[in-house]
């Protein structure tokens, strides 16, 4: 079992992970959600031993990753921006890690095979789309049959077939016994294929639990208005003076809120001169969840940014 | 799928090789990596066609085949640099891709992964070093005229200039490692082989304490007709050199984050 516990690193004087605690079972895709900056990918180097804690640990079967024998055959990985030389090819690429790892060539075929790279197995990556390079990352992390998987953004740039594919087998592998810890913005997708989630927001846990079990809990029904984007600040401002609490969404002119505030945010709508294009209650589910969980978090921590700073992010 | 991950297959497909795992992995990243064979060809290529000028020039001047040989700092000058670009490359080139986090997740422990990759470097660039030497003393042969050096100058010059070469990139190998980027550890490398010796050309205690001046005396010593003492100093100092830049590249790689 990877076993997290009370983990802490801070770079710079500022904590980007704060007494993170959660385990990964093995058998069971778990979820790692976050938005940008939740301190994901440094939880996933401090467990890898790319980075060192300043206090807590992260252990494999009892051990710390620097200290396994054969370590990818214990854990196999695949870190965000993690690609092979452009000038490599995925067969050259596999045949070093595999030669280095003592695992025999036939491996390597196999896994071109089955990660559907023998088309492209002798190109260079440079020509690669990001889709098929992120293959190859896979194709990478499971080459020693590692008990253990840790994924960062495995989707990332996939098509819509690609991450179909990519669930199937993450199922799959799980399925055999494998443990995986899985990294990624896709809520929809992480709700089918994790049987739990880890959610992190300002490097803190927030919540943790199986998907179920957190969906249930945070993923309250909410409603979402549209406006023109000319009116989300004025209507954001007349909505707090009423007390509606309303957030707004990535889209301009989209805003969220809690579905119970329906009926006045209609009669906002009515009585502001405001030009609605859309008012709607939407299912409760693991996104529902997350933004619950995440957006206070995110918000108390830019407000805690200095003005200049915040003003200079997009 | 079950080729994916099934117990059995994991005991089939891995084997105790963990202690050699690193110098396999390096053995394959340095031996398939394009900068080794076109800085080794070009610079054998390069130190080859300059020694041989040197001897056509020094040879309608009516210099004797024994100066022929001086090489000197020019031919091996070259090599160097390219010895150490080489090493840059090889530094640092996975870091711009983020091929590092694989490789330091397949090894874990980092200063094993550094020595594994100076050794499999200087090994390189040794066998480069003595096939340049072996290039310049054909050359001497072939155009060189009377007086062919003494079996022990030659072979010192065929092995001074591979232990040169080797040293070279290793410590270009070092500070690529403690630059992580490939631009600048090539311009700090360049700047390092041709700025600084004009630099430090007024003092000549200092110019001699420099790496590129005391590996190129390495392999040119012998033709100069120097004692022992000097041959010693420009060892020590070369290999001072190597040893400073790779302690500071193992610190610099064991205690950062990646």
């Amino acid at each position: 079992m990877i076993r997290v516990r009370e983990l802490s690193k801070s770079w710079r004087g500022e904590v980007v992970v704060d007494r993170v605690s959660f385990d990964v079972r093995p058998g069971a895709v778990t979820g790692l959600l976050g938005p940008n900056g939740a301190g994901k990918t440094t939880t996933l180097k401090l467990l890898l031993g790319l980075a060192a804690p300043d206090s807590g640990t992260a252990t494999v079967d009892g051990r710390n990753y620097c200290d396994l024998e054969r370590a990818t055959t214990v854990v196999g990985s695949a870190l965000d921006g993690a690609l092979p030389l452009a000038s490599s090819s995925p067969r050259r690429f596999l045949t070093m890690l595999a030669r280095g790892q003592g695992v025999a060539r036939s491996r390597v075929d196999e896994v071109i095979e089955v990660m559907g790279l023998t088309s492209v197995a002798r190109r260079p990556c440079r020509r690669f789309s990001l889709g098929m390079r992120k293959r190859v990352a896979l194709s990478a992390a499971i080459l020693c049959r590692p008990r253990y998987l840790v994924l960062d953004e495995p989707a990332n740039g996939m098509d819509q077939a690609s991450t179909v594919w990519l669930r199937t087998t993450l199922r799959q592998l799980a399925a055999e016994g494998t443990g995986i810890l899985l990294a990624s913005h896709l809520l929809d997708e992480q709700q089918r294929t994790c049987d739990q989630v880890v959610v992190m927001a300002a490097g803190r846990l927030v919540a943790a639990g199986p998907v179920g079990a957190v969906v249930s809990r945070y993923g309250d029904p909410h409603l979402e208005v549209t406006v023109l984007p000319a009116e989300t600040a004025s209507l954001q401002e007349r909505a707090g003076s009423a007390g509606i609490v309303l957030r707004p969404g990535e889209v301009p002119g989209v805003l969220t809120g809690p579905a119970s505030q329906l009926t006045a945010v209609g009669d906002l709508l009515g009585s502001g001169g405001f030009h609605p294009r859309g008012l709607r209650v939407l299912d409760g589910g693991l996104a529902a969840a997350y933004e619950n969980l995440t957006v206070a978090q995110q918000q108390h921590k830019l407000s805690a940014l200095p003005q200049t700073h915040q003003q200079r992010r997009p | 799928m079950t080729v994916l991950a099934s117990p059995a297959r994991r005991a089939m497909g891995a084997t105790t090789r963990s202690r050699t795992g690193a110098l396999v992995m390096q053995t394959d990243y340095v031996l398939t990596s394009t900068s080794t064979w076109v800085c080794s060809v070009l610079g054998v290529l390069v130190c080859g066609v300059l020694a041989t000028l040197y001897m056509l020039m020094t040879a309608r001047g009516g210099d004797s085949g024994a100066s022929n040989l001086e090489i000197g700092f020019t031919a091996t000058s070259v090599l160097v640099l390219a010895a150490m670009i080489s090493g840059c490359v090889i530094g640092s080139q996975e870091w711009g891709s983020g091929q590092h986090l694989y490789v330091f997740t397949a090894v874990p422990r980092r200063s094993a992964l550094l020595a594994a990759r100076w050794g499999v470097v200087a090994v390189v660039w040794f066998v480069t070093g003595c096939a340049a030497g072996l290039v310049v003393v054909a050359a001497n042969r072939l155009l060189g005229g009377s007086a062919p050096p003494a079996t022990a100058a030659t072979i010192w010059l065929v092995a001074g200039t591979g232990l040169a070469a080797a040293q070279a990139a290793v410590i270009g190998v070092n500070i690529a490692t403690l630059l992580h980027s490939t631009v600048l550890s090539v311009v700090a490398t360049v700047a390092l082989v041709s700025l600084v010796p004009v630099l430090t050309a007024l003092q000549p205690g200092l110019h001699r304490l420099l790496p590129t001046t005391s590996l190129a005396a390495l392999s040119s010593l012998p033709t100069h007709g120097a004692d022992g003492a000097s041959l010693t100093t420009a060892l020590l100092v070369t290999l001072t050199w190597t040893g400073l830049s790779a302690a500071a590249a193992s610190v610099r790689l064991t205690r950062s984050d990646l």
